[in-house]
């Protein structure tokens, strides 16, 4: 099943069954994330996107399947110490803490992250400083997001909708974003979307995720090249 | 051994035992099985009484502010049962307790709780005036031969009477309607300033007080200082706006906890040694409160109550000594003695009746005629009032040697009859 | 930590007992107000641990059960330990005075309350503003998951904060015992005035408390001095008014 031939590389995710009150909402999925490498994972509303990241961070406790970072079996951990082993989630809805001012955003999870870096990568952040981070506008939400995932110095980050409620153009640049991430820090990326241009710009590999299983996966070029399997999947 | 084993049976007193009894009683009952086992003597007892039991329910505050007064209360009557063997007019007295608590709708499903579910033939309790006033219609509908061992609103001797309920302990009118005379004319203090705490008690106790006050030609120098009741917050503003330079002293209802933080924020402040008198209704500076506050009571205040620790006669000496040593080491206080003299009620009624309470006029009788010397002293009904007709001590707060803080009786006013018509 | 513990009032009356002890025993106010905040930071710990931290999933009305069971064990506790006779101690040598300000007078212990509350309030604003604790804190209140999704060790958090939190209800009952009156259900009653400063201040909000607390003693004060009978009900009917015009508190969060 895995498709990186080093299973001891990086994210991975098998036969994982996880869901809310007893209730399954993604069963049996299996995704690997080599060191570096950048996957998305598509699905409609609704499909277990976002159910399948909050297992493999630790916010939800996985019924079935195993979760393993570099080899070292995390199912089951809590969030904090799964955190702690490199994985850092951009939630969807952002989840920015009103009661914290957006550098206490930033310092919050802080573990060796560099605040002058997430300035110099997001100047409205060290402009707007000492402002509670929900008096931010939506697209400097986001850029406090992944700012405040990235001084937790992931390896792996997990994005949730980065481009939910945000216009073209802002999600053009946290594509170009991401890119220049994985460049400079050899940051892998685990990327949930229902936005196929933001997520072939930035994937390596997809998996499409249907009413919680996968039911196709293929590499980003492949998948680019595709139009009907796009058209079966993801009706666009 | 076994006489302990036999108070606590008769005694069901089940919800209230506190822990250190309930040790003692495991002891004993572990050392009658032993007896038991190793085929012990056979004991007979002599003849008990032969008659039905008598099953008087008792509804008194175990929980809640009022705890301290249930407990003393039962602990009188016990004492006074335990006395006669638990029995008069040939029938074994059995008490049922429930608890009062402190809200009314609590007192009222107690009331009910001893009254239909334990089918007792008399009731005696309730500490609250509210809690009594409210069950009065209930018990006297029902005509249950009831006494009210605390509770002293008014109203229960007079526009709400029943030919059934009887009180032992006093009216509110009682303590201090006698000071008001003993302040202006005996004390020649003139200018008076009224504190209490504002609830029913409180504001008949001052009235009484007042009438006497003012027709012996003394002053009330306003405004009153009226306090809320309870009062958990803090004192000062209230012991800030008795106005020292322009009266003789206080006239004061006030007890328990809010007694004791009053006077302490009164010593505090200095406020107790500007005045040239402090007196009040007993409550004021009651033994609870002296224990509390030990040297930051008011040496020398002049009260009025139906009792004083120190009181001289022969009955109360020997209750004192008595309730100490049955009770490891408590002291004896008034709500105590209220139960004493309640117990004593029922017993020398059922012994006048010979058991006989089916006739309830009769029984009603045979109690408005029980009169006997108690730990107060002369303790007898008002036939008018059905309330007790007794003397109201005057007494002084002073350091005994032996007692420690206490009040230490320097006058008295006999026969104090509520006047209700 | 958006917790609703009702057990509060309960380590209030702890550390008022506990005061009333050591006084009795050593006459040393000073040294109970060292032992009562180290008492009750251990029991607030093992309760949380034990008890507590099970329920923080599961929204207000367990915690609410499950605390005001507590408060009924503790109130049990207390009166079979020490009986349902109202106590007090003095205040410590030096404090039972008066002292003279201008026109009025106070007595030197309620200064002294005053002071320690002053000082004690500014270090809890600064705390809660400035370290790094009150950083977490700040974060726990607003999204516990999201918090621990960023590898704070919140069950950790939670537990000293909940420690520090009862060991400084503990300081409270100590302080408090010399100015009012020591007796099972002193906890009742200082619980419910801390409940309606809470709502009125605003919950999760620390200078909301503050002001709730001077607007509460304030009309507490002044309401018992001008409507003695009706000083509680106008302590309540000030909550509703402010719950009416701004049900999340003066200064609590708008969610």
């Amino acid at each position: 099943m895995a498709r990186s031939d080093g299973a001891d590389e990086g994210l991975a995710v098998a036969h994982l069954t996880a869901g809310y009150g007893g209730g399954a909402v993604v069963r049996d999925v299996s995704i690997d994330v080599g060191h570096g490498e950048a996957v998305a994972l598509l699905g409609r509303n609704g499909a277990g996107k976002t159910t399948a990241l909050m297992a493999i961070a630790g916010a939800l406790r996985p019924m079935a399947g195993t979760v393993a970072i570099d080899g070292r079996p995390v199912a089951g951990l809590p969030a904090y110490r799964i955190a702690r082993l490199g994985v850092s989630l951009v939630p969807q809805g952002r989840r920015i803490f009103s009661t914290l001012t957006v550098r206490e955003n930033l310092t919050l999870g802080s573990r060796g992250g560099n605040l002058d870096e997430v300035h110099s990568l997001f100047p409205v952040l060290a402009k707007r400083a000492a402002v509670s981070g929900t008096a931010l506008s939506g697209g400097e939400q986001q850029m406090l997001a992944i700012g405040r995932a990235l001084m937790t110095r992931p390896r792996l980050l997990l994005m949730d909708e980065p481009s939910e409620g945000l216009a073209p153009q802002v999600v053009r640049d946290i594509g170009a974003l991401v890119g220049r991430l994985r460049r400079e820090l050899g940051l892998a990326v685990l990327i949930a979307e229902q936005n196929l241009a933001l997520a072939l710009a930035i994937a390596d590999h997809v998996y499409v995720i249907e009413r919680g299983e996968v039911v196709h996966q293929s590499s980003a070029a492949a998948f680019r090249g595709d139009p009907a399997a796009q058209k079966r999947y993801l009706g666009v | 051994m076994s006489d302990e084993i036999e108070d606590y049976l008769n005694w069901k007193l089940a919800g209230r035992i506190d822990r250190r009894d309930f040790l003692k009683l495991g002891v004993s009952a572990a050392g009658i099985a032993l007896v038991a086992a190793c085929g012990g003597s056979n004991t007979v007892g002599p003849t008990g009484p032969t008659g039905p039991e008598f099953k008087l329910g008792v509804v008194l505050p175990y929980s809640g502010v009022y705890a301290e007064l249930g407990n003393s209360i039962t602990n009188g009557m016990r004492m006074y049962f335990d006395s006669v063997g638990n029995q008069a007019g040939n029938r074994k007295i059995t008490v049922v307790t429930a608890d009062e608590q402190v809200a009314l709708a609590d007192a009222v499903a107690a009331t009910k709780k001893v009254v239909e579910q334990d089918g007792v033939d008399m009731v005696a309790g309730y500490v609250s005036s509210p809690n009594a006033a409210g069950n009065r219609n209930y018990l006297d509908g029902l005509k249950m031969p009831t006494l009210i061992a605390n509770a002293g609103v008014n109203s229960l001797s007079r526009a709400a009477k029943s030919p059934f309920i009887y009180r032992t302990s006093f009216s509110n009118w009682q303590p201090s309607h006698p000071m008001g005379t003993y302040v202006a004319e005996k004390l020649g203090k003139k200018k008076i300033q009224l504190v209490y705490a504002k609830y029913g008690a409180g504001l008949e106790a001052v009235a009484a007080f007042k009438e006497t006050f003012t027709g012996s030609g003394g002053t009330i120098v306003g405004p009153d200082v009226a306090t809320p009741f309870p009062n958990n917050g803090d004192q000062t503003p209230f012991v800030q706006a008795i106005q020292t330079d322009k009266i003789d002293g206080i006239y004061c209802f006030m007890s328990g906890t809010d007694a004791v933080t009053f006077l302490k924020k009164a010593a505090e402040l200095g406020t107790l040694k500007k005045l040239g008198l402090v007196s009040g209704a007993g409550f004021f500076v009651e033994q609870d409160v002296l224990a509390a506050i030990t040297d930051a009571a008011p040496d020398g205040a002049i009260t009025g109550l139906h009792w004083a620790l120190p009181l001289a006669n022969k009955e109360n000496q020997d209750f004192v000594s008595k309730y100490s040593k049955k009770f490891s080491g408590r002291q004896a206080d008034v709500f105590a003695v209220q139960g004493f003299d309640t117990a004593r009620v029922i017993v020398e009624a059922l012994n006048a009746v010979k058991g006989n309470t089916t006739n309830k006029d009769a029984f009603m009788t045979a109690i408005a005629g029980v009169s006997f010397k108690s730990p107060r002293g002369d303790f007898k009904f008002d036939a008018t009032t059905n309330n007790v007709v007794q003397t109201i001590y005057v007494r002084k707060t002073v350091k005994d040697p032996k007692l420690g803080w206490t009040n230490q009786v320097i006058d008295q006013y006999p026969g104090v009859a509520d006047p209700g018509k | 930590m958006d917790v609703l513990n009702l057990a509060h009032g309960s380590f209030y009356m702890i550390g008022a007992y506990t005061a009333y002890t050591v006084v009795m025993a050593t006459q040393n106010f000073w040294l109970a107000l060292l032992v009562a905040p180290v008492l009750l930071a251990v029991i607030g710990a093992a309760l949380e641990m034990v008890f507590f931290r099970r329920l923080y999933r599961h929204g207000h009305l367990p915690q609410v059960l499950m605390t005001f069971g507590f408060t009924l064990v503790f109130v049990d506790l207390i009166r079979s330990r020490f009986g349902p006779t109202t106590r007090a101690i003095p205040p410590p040598p030096g404090l039972g005075g008066a002292v003279h300000l201008a026109t009025a007078t106070f007595s030197s212990y309620s200064l002294f309350v005053l002071g320690i509350a002053i000082v004690i309030g500014a270090l809890l604003v600064i705390g809660w503003r400035l370290t790094r604790l009150g950083v977490v804190l700040r974060a726990g209140v607003s999204d516990k998951e999201m918090a621990g999704l960023l590898g704070i060790d919140l069950p950790r958090t939670f537990t000293f904060t909940f420690a520090f939190g009862a060991a400084l209800a503990g300081l409270a009952g100590v302080i408090a015992a010399p100015e009012f009156a020591i007796y099972p259900g002193m906890d009742a009653n200082v619980l419910i005035l801390a409940l309606v400063v809470v709502v009125i201040g605003g919950l999760g909000s620390i200078e909301g408390a503050l002001l709730g607390a001077a607007v509460i003693g304030l009309g507490y004060v002044i309401g018992s001095t001008l409507f003695p009978q009706f000083a509680i009900g106008l302590i309540f009917a000030l909550m509703a008014a402010v719950l009416i015009i701004r049900p999340s508190g003066l200064l609590g969060r708008r969610s």
